[in-house]
């Protein structure tokens, strides 16, 4: 950069410093990044990019103090702070979203005998053929997880066969945990004896291990359930088929809560213990393990039925055609 | 016989003249009054409580659809929002297990009063214009167990009734009693599980319906013969695989070609999609794979020898079956999220409606893949029925004098020609000619 420049450059400056005394703008901004566009010199290329940026942070940096003192100052009547824009708060609208209007059948779905209380699930929980150790931990933590359920071994049985002796046997849920690569992939959760039947990838196991906490932590009490976000009627009739896989009525006195929380049609399933301060002060929470993600792909209607059945909705083959926008969510 | 020799698309009638408003506003109470003394009268003496809350008579319902929890309702396209209206027999909440509607016809040419046929053998009759149920009719099979799959309007007096487990039977309505009743298989010990999936009338010829399900292959049936419960033609299976497998039959839905009742196109639940010539062979004419999973839907076209076929993974297609061993995937429809249980497309417009278990009635054009219209009807869709009113566009009072002097002088005979045409086809962008075929 020559002198003349750089002269010129401090004396504009200092001019427009004189009309307005709040410092740099963003035209300041834009008029040294096109400098440097055009610029040949790659070094002086770079020095500005870099000053910019530089301008453009001390901008927000200031902009950002600037609001405080004004909301410090107008006290109750500051404007309300800015929500930030998330893939998920600027979600497409979806004409399924569930609201009290909208929510014809919901009363009478599958699981609307379980909401009225009219039976205790009893849940029966396999893998595919021949698991895996950390498969196999996983089932013996998810049957802490869910009260009344049992662990069979799968041996060579047929998933068609398990859910015709599991309906002999007065099981309203099967959970087949499959596995990929020694690791835990999907989940097969269906509901008997009408229905439905839900395929989810797995991923991001942790057992009680891995996350450092003991297995005797867990008690037996039945825990809280608590499904959140789950927003379109897809959504509501995947989380309904979680909460009927627990039983209706907690024992608070155990503090044990399991979440199904939905973030960007990604289900995240934590399990914790909570305790509530003395002095009122938020809840403490303590995870207990194990922890896991799972991303819906298809709901059957009616139990398991891979090749003849119906689907109620499925993304398999044309995940292109339905994720048409980062913006759009199933769940 | 409705048998056409020749070029088709020259003895194809004109396209019917766009009639806008069904009835006129100013007589249309009055006929309201007439026709509720007339309905209700009858009503009372069959003891049915039809209801007409909450009705608003200006709608025009283009479609119908039968829901699994037992609903009827009206959609209409017309004008800037979609409308979704239900139709319930009583004024309770939904039951429990409600009965699923199986089933919608048209009573009559009219297309006054639809048939409402429910799993339970209840049908009851649903009067467009009074916008209400006016009549409930329990039918008295003794396999009470037994879903109803179909039920076709034979003529003004006779219902025909397709059952699950196979039976067929005739319900004369004035005497309420089943005049004809057959089996359309014989049960054998052969292991094999068999039903029956669907029972379809042909539009040209009302007295022949054809049959199909589960290890009951096609079979088409003339009930105004001398020997009704003799098919008129049964279908033979494929020959034995390459492992000299006996090949599964599994026929999920069938459809008459149009103008013809010698053609049928069934679709199977293992993904395939056949056209059967009585006058060929007993033998499909074509057979082709459109997909591994099954499809639950098909559908003739006003193209002869193109069917619409929806599946149980929500694919839909447009295929040709001129040519045996030369079929063709035309089009492929998108936007279906679930299973495709009822498509029906016009026989006059390159259009199909469709509805399904993701809950949405979705209106394609043959040519576009996007659907035209989409709405979303909060419950699982069984089957769905065109008036010929169907439109897409409001009924605007200076568009419709514009049509109407458009049309002075053609036979205004109500159908899917309502549907203006740049509505039809994008405007800026024409369709793509479909050639029309020759039937033999």
């Amino acid at each position: 950069m020559s002198s003349e420049d750089e002269m010129i450059e401090v004396e504009g400056e200092e001019e427009e410093e004189k009309m307005q005394p709040t410092g740099p703008s963003l035209d300041d901004y834009h008029g040294i990044m096109n400098r440097a566009n055009k610029c040949p010199n790659r070094h002086k290329k770079r020095m500005d990019v870099a000053k910019a940026k530089k301008m453009k942070a001390k901008m927000k940096r200031e902009e950002r103090k600037r609001k405080a003192r004004e909301a410090d100052a107008l006290g109750e009547d500051a404007p309300p702070r800015e929500v930030p824009k998330t893939l998920e708060s600027l979600r497409e609208f979806d004409s399924t979203t569930v609201t009290p209007e909208n929510s014809e059948d919901m009363a009478d779905d599958e699981f609307s005998s379980y909401f009225a209380k009219s039976y205790v699930p009893k849940v029966l929980i396999t893998s595919s053929a021949n698991p895996n150790l950390k498969t196999r931990l996983f089932l013996k933590e998810m049957e802490r997880v869910i009260p009344n359920s049992t662990v069979f071994h799968r041996r060579q049985a047929k998933i068609k066969n398990i859910i015709n002796q599991a309906k002999d046997h007065d099981f309203t849920d099967i959970v087949v945990i499959n596995e990929d690569r020694k690791e835990p992939s999907s989940m097969l959760i269906s509901h008997l004896p009408e229905g439905p039947t839900c395929f989810f990838r797995l991923s991001n196991v942790k057992l009680t291990k891995h996350i450092k906490r003991d297995w005797k932590e867990i008690t037996t009490h039945r825990p809280e359930v608590l499904w959140s976000n789950f927003r379109t009627r897809l959504g509501m009739g995947v989380g309904r088929m979680f909460a009927s896989l627990f039983h209706y009525e907690p024992q608070f006195k155990g503090r044990r809560i399991v979440t199904f929380h939905n973030q960007r049609d990604y289900i995240f399933f934590r399990h914790h213990r909570y305790e509530f301060k003395k002095d009122g002060s938020k809840a403490a929470l303590r995870e207990l393990g194990p922890r896991f993600t799972l991303k819906l792909r298809s709901v059957q209607k009616g139990t398991f039925e891979s090749k003849t059945g119906e689907y109620q909705w499925i993304i398999t083959n044309k995940r292109h055609k339905m994720e048409s926008s980062r913006r759009r969510f199933h769940l | 016989m409705n048998r056409k020799r020749g070029n088709v698309s020259a003895e194809r009638a004109p396209k019917k003249a766009a009639k806008i408003i069904p009835e006129q506003q100013d007589d249309q109470d009055q006929e309201i009054v007439k026709a509720s003394e007339s309905e209700d009268a009858f009503a009372q003496s069959l003891g049915s409580d039809g209801n007409s809350e909450g009705v608003d008579n200006d709608t025009n319902f283009g479609l119908y659809v039968g829901t699994e929890m037992g609903v009827l309702k009206g959609v209409c396209f017309e004008g800037g929002v979609p409308i979704a209206k239900n139709y319930k027999f009583t004024g309770q909440g939904l039951k429990k297990k409600a009965p699923g509607v199986k089933s919608l016809t048209w009573a009559d040419q009219d297309e006054k009063e639809l048939l409402v046929c429910f799993s339970n053998h209840v049908v009851k009759t649903y009067n467009t214009k009074l916008k209400c149920f006016t009549r409930q009719v329990q039918l008295k099979f003794e396999e009470e167990d037994a879903s109803v799959v179909g039920l076709c309007s034979h003529d003004a007096r006779n219902y025909v009734v397709g059952l699950e487990n196979g039976t067929v039977g005739m319900w004369n309505c004035l005497e309420s009693e089943i005049t004809l009743k057959f089996r359309t298989y014989n049960d054998n010990d052969d292991g094999l599980k068999r039903n029956m999936e669907k029972i379809r009338q042909c539009a040209a010829d009302k007295s022949f319906y054809a049959t199909g399900g589960r290890e009951n292959d096609l079979k088409i049936w003339n009930l105004s013969s001398e020997k009704p419960e003799e098919p008129f033609f049964k279908a033979k299976n494929l020959p034995h695989d390459f492992l000299d497998l006996r090949v599964p039959v599994w026929i999920q839905d069938l459809t008459f070609l149009p103008r013809t009742n010698e053609l049928v196109a069934t679709c199977t639940r293992h993904g395939q999609v056949r056209l059967y010539d009585v006058r060929a062979s007993q033998r499909s004419v074509s057979n082709v794979q459109f997909v591994d999973h099954a499809i639950m839907s098909i559908s003739s076209t006003m193209n002869d020898r193109q069917v619409v076929v929806g599946t149980a993974k929500g694919e839909a297609g447009l295929y040709d079956l001129r040519n045996p061993g030369k079929e063709k995937l035309v089009k492929k429809f998108h936007d279906f999220s679930g299973s495709i249980r009822s498509m029906v497309a016009s026989p006059e417009l390159p259009y199909v409606v469709s509805c399904g278990l993701d809950r949405h009635v979705y209106v394609h054009n043959l040519t576009l893949r996007t659907p035209v219209k989409k709405l979303y009807v909060q419950q699982e869709l069984n089957c769905i029925v065109v008036s010929k009113s169907f439109t897409l566009e409001a009924k605007d009072a200076t568009r419709s004098s514009v049509l109407n002097k458009r049309n002075v002088g053609e036979k205004a005979e109500g159908d899917w020609a309502n549907i203006p045409p740049d509505v039809l086809f994008h405007a800026d962008s024409p369709p793509k000619k479909i050639r029309k075929s020759i039937t033999l």
